[in-house]
């Protein structure tokens, strides 16, 4: 038996050191998975400081005619050392954002530009990581800061496709339905998912109809169509159901011509009566 | 060794072969898992920013039927059917088939959702056992609502009978007692929306284990990792198959399985193929499989998608009785659909499925435990013969214990890095100390249940066997 280990010998020592590395790898992961949980318990706890501190100050801005100047100076040290106190700020503003109308809503833009976040969202529209790229055009889109509005519209040909729904849902945001109409030839598909943000928008930020909606109807892209026609039923535009059918008559698309059957359905539901 | 040429000879043959079968199924976990991690990142990314509620403001969101076989679950039905009628979608209906229940679960429905018996015609798109009635609710809070009354047939028949009730293009099969999150069918339907040249057929999506989690109303409140030790094996054992081999067979396009709790299929690509099948005990294994076959012999583009959120909870078997005859059942359904497809065995028509996945199913998980007992028995013989090596022996089975334990720690970390539920120290340490645990007092015990499973098909057990579950919130059975 002896013998025969010593002619094994290296096989010993290599299975030996097999299982050292196995344990040391699973204490590593598990040590990983440690550091993981308290790092995030950290970062949770002064996420949620920072929140309550920055919401008690918008809020204090917005309702107790604090001043912006007053609100920057207590942002100062926080937004010089911590990207983090950056990220929750404009997670906060855009909620305000959205929560809120008219001249609270012109407030939050304001205080956007002028506490330099905007600037950390341009840097972000800048970034290689496309992750990022989102998230920065879709907070200067949240916030209307139009003086963008030409970098977002050039994300459009972006080659992430993540990026270039974000930035057509941008550029919508920012002016209108009639962005939609201008780009009636997109060059890229327009899936249904793209869709549905774009019909959540026009909802939450009550987006008024567009003129020549119809234009949709005659694009290259079928997908355009679809979203011009499924626009002309959210804005229940029965006069265009004539556009609309002869939209059907041109269609190769399978999918589009069962769309749009439902669509002159759901819009006229008694074939034959007047629309 | 023994002197005995012949047989030194076989024992040295079969000493490489085990060695080169242990390294490959080492080897292609960690290749999977790798493959995971990117994946799971790359998904992780690119759904950090979605909105799944805009979903909700397409008018013709696609239609979806839930599909829910029920057999003797009245005493959970009523909760559980209430639970799946208020999940966050548009265009749905949930439909109750009932196999021929011993137990008064129609009752229970009729009297709960003040059902009344419907004119609903029944087209046997695929054929199934008798329908004695379909039922509609005549409460319009309730109108999703359809219950089907039928003869027993088990679960095959049962979904089969579900989707030739459903109109809609898309179906969810699900088992009734299993918790669904709230935006369970708008993250489901996501991939089926952005499909364009390419079909997406089915969905599939990761089930969790439930046991000791907080659960009101039908609803999923807080995640813990249960004290019931045997529970608590599987939640890391879903860990492993659900975010390492199913998330790496997703992306190489070679997924094979999609739990039969909980999955999402083209109704139009299922009747096509055939529907479940019925004659076997692993049904949701065999229409993945069939459905992909008909796409590639019908020359068509398709998808399959796996979605990597924790969206669907079940309770895990607590007894080891139970547990074998579940895992003696997917040995069995494994056999019966790799023999069904026999022809796929690497067979380059059918690409990855063929010439990857199911060799790797058919030596990696249904023939893994037949080696793995060989090896046993071959070890009791050397034993016997007293030429073992016992440094050698233990060297070995403490790699392969390391190997275990390694793999274990990786899922724990990986649900770290991406869903978090678990989510206090105590239930971590829980997972861990399970992790140290798992190879010496579970695994053996799944090796010995897929050789009774071997056992009960070689004498044509083709039974699904009772498979009592306490419920949740319930104290365990004395």
């Amino acid at each position: 038996m002896n013998t025969e280990l010593q002619d094994h010998e290296y096989l010993v020592y290599s299975t030996v050191i097999l299982i050292l590395a196995l344990f040391t790898t699973s204490i590593i992961f598990l040590l990983l998975t440690l550091i993981k949980r308290a790092r995030k318990i950290k970062k949770n706890k002064k996420r949620s400081a920072f929140q309550e501190f920055i919401d008690s100050t918008l809020f204090s801005m917005l309702f107790d005619n604090s001043t912006p100047p007053e609100v920057l100076a207590r942002f100062k040290y926080f937004m010089t050392t911590s990207v983090l106190f950056k990220k929750v700020a404009i997670k906060s503003i855009v909620a305000l954002h959205n929560n809120y109308s008219g001249n609270y809503r012109t407030k939050l833009e304001n205080f956007y530009v002028q506490s330099g976040l905007v600037h950390y969202s341009l840097n972000k529209i800048r970034s290689r990581r496309w992750a990022e790229v989102v998230e920065g055009l879709r907070d200067l889109s949240n916030l209307k800061y139009d003086p963008a509005f030409d970098q977002i519209a050039s994300l459009i040909q972006y080659p992430n496709e993540f990026v270039r729904k974000e930035a057509f849902l941008g550029v919508i945001r920012l002016r209108g339905l009639g962005e939609l109409i201008k780009r009636e030839d997109l060059p890229w598909y327009l899936d249904d998912w793209a869709q549905s943000n774009i019909l959540l928008t026009l909802k939450t930020l009550q987006l008024g109809a567009p003129e020549k909606m119809e234009i949709l109807l005659s694009s290259s892209n079928p997908s355009m169509v679809l979203m011009g026609a499924r626009l002309i039923e959210h804005f229940q535009y029965t006069h265009q159901a004539p556009a609309l059918q002869h939209a059907l008559g041109q269609a190769r698309d399978l999918k589009l011509q069962i769309e749009l059957k439902d669509i002159i359905l759901r819009l006229n539901p008694y074939p034959g009566s007047a629309l | 060794m023994t002197g005995i040429s012949w047989l030194d000879s076989g024992i040295h043959v079969f000493n490489y072969f085990i060695l080169v079968f242990a390294v490959f199924v080492m080897v292609s976990y960690l290749i999977l898992a790798i493959i995971s991690a990117y994946s799971l990142k790359s998904y992780l990314k690119k759904n950090r920013y979605l909105n799944y509620g805009a979903l909700l403001a397409l008018p013709n969101i696609p239609k979806v039927s839930l599909i829910a076989p029920a057999y003797n679950e009245g005493n959970t039905i009523k909760e559980n059917v209430q639970s799946l009628l208020s999940i966050n979608y548009n265009n749905f209906d949930v439909i109750v088939v009932n196999d021929g229940s011993k137990d008064h679960s129609v009752a229970i429905l009729m009297d709960a959702f003040e059902l009344k018996k419907s004119d609903m015609v029944y087209h046997p798109h695929v054929p199934t056992k008798a329908v004695r009635g379909i039922y509609t609710s005549s409460n319009p809070s309730y109108s999703k609502l359809i219950v089907v009354d039928k003869e027993n047939g088990g679960k095959a028949d049962a979904l089969n009978t579900g989707i030739n009730v459903s109109g809609n293009p898309y179906i969810v099969c699900i088992d009734v007692d299993c918790i669904m999150d709230k935006d369970v069918l708008l993250k489901l339907v996501k991939p089926f929306m952005e499909q364009s040249s390419t079909r997406t057929i089915a969905t599939g999506g990761v089930v969790r284990i439930a046991n000791s989690c907080v659960i009101k109303a039908g609803k999923l409140i807080k995640v813990n990792a249960t004290n019931y030790w045997l529970a608590r094996i599987q939640v890391l054992e879903y860990l492993r198959a659900f975010l390492f081999g199913r998330m790496a067979w997703a992306k190489m396009d070679g997924l094979l399985i999609i739990s039969g709790a909980f999955g999402m299929f083209d109704r139009e690509i299922v009747i096509k193929a055939g529907g479940y099948n019925t004659k076997t005990v692993g049904e949701d294994m065999e229409l993945v499989v069939r459905m992909r076959r008909y796409m590639i012999d019908h020359k068509q583009n398709y998808a399959v998608q796996y979605i990597p959120d924790p969206l669907c909870w079940t309770e895990a078997p607590e007894s080891y009785k139970i547990l074998r005859k579940q895992r003696s059942r997917w040995t069995r359904g494994t056999f019966e659909t790799l023999w069904i497809h026999r022809k796929m065995f690497f067979n380059p028509k059918y690409k990855i499925l063929g010439m990857l996945s199911y060799p790797y199913w058919l030596f990696y998980e249904y023939c893994a435990p037949l080696i793995e007992f060989t090896g046993l028995l071959i070890t009791l013989i050397l034993v016997f013969l007293g030429i073992i090596s016992w440094v050698f022996f233990f060297l070995f089975l403490i790699m392969v214990y390391a190997y275990a334990v390694m793999f274990s720690m990786m899922a724990i970390y990986a649900e770290e890095s991406t869903f978090k539920r678990y989510a206090t120290f105590r239930d971590l340490w829980k997972l861990v100390f399970i992790a140290l645990l798992e190879p010496i007092i579970f695994h053996p015990f799944t090796v010995y249940a897929a050789l009774v499973g071997n056992w009960e098909k070689i004498r044509g057990n083709t039974g699904w066997g009772d498979m009592t579950r306490r419920g949740f919130n319930k104290a365990p059975a004395k």
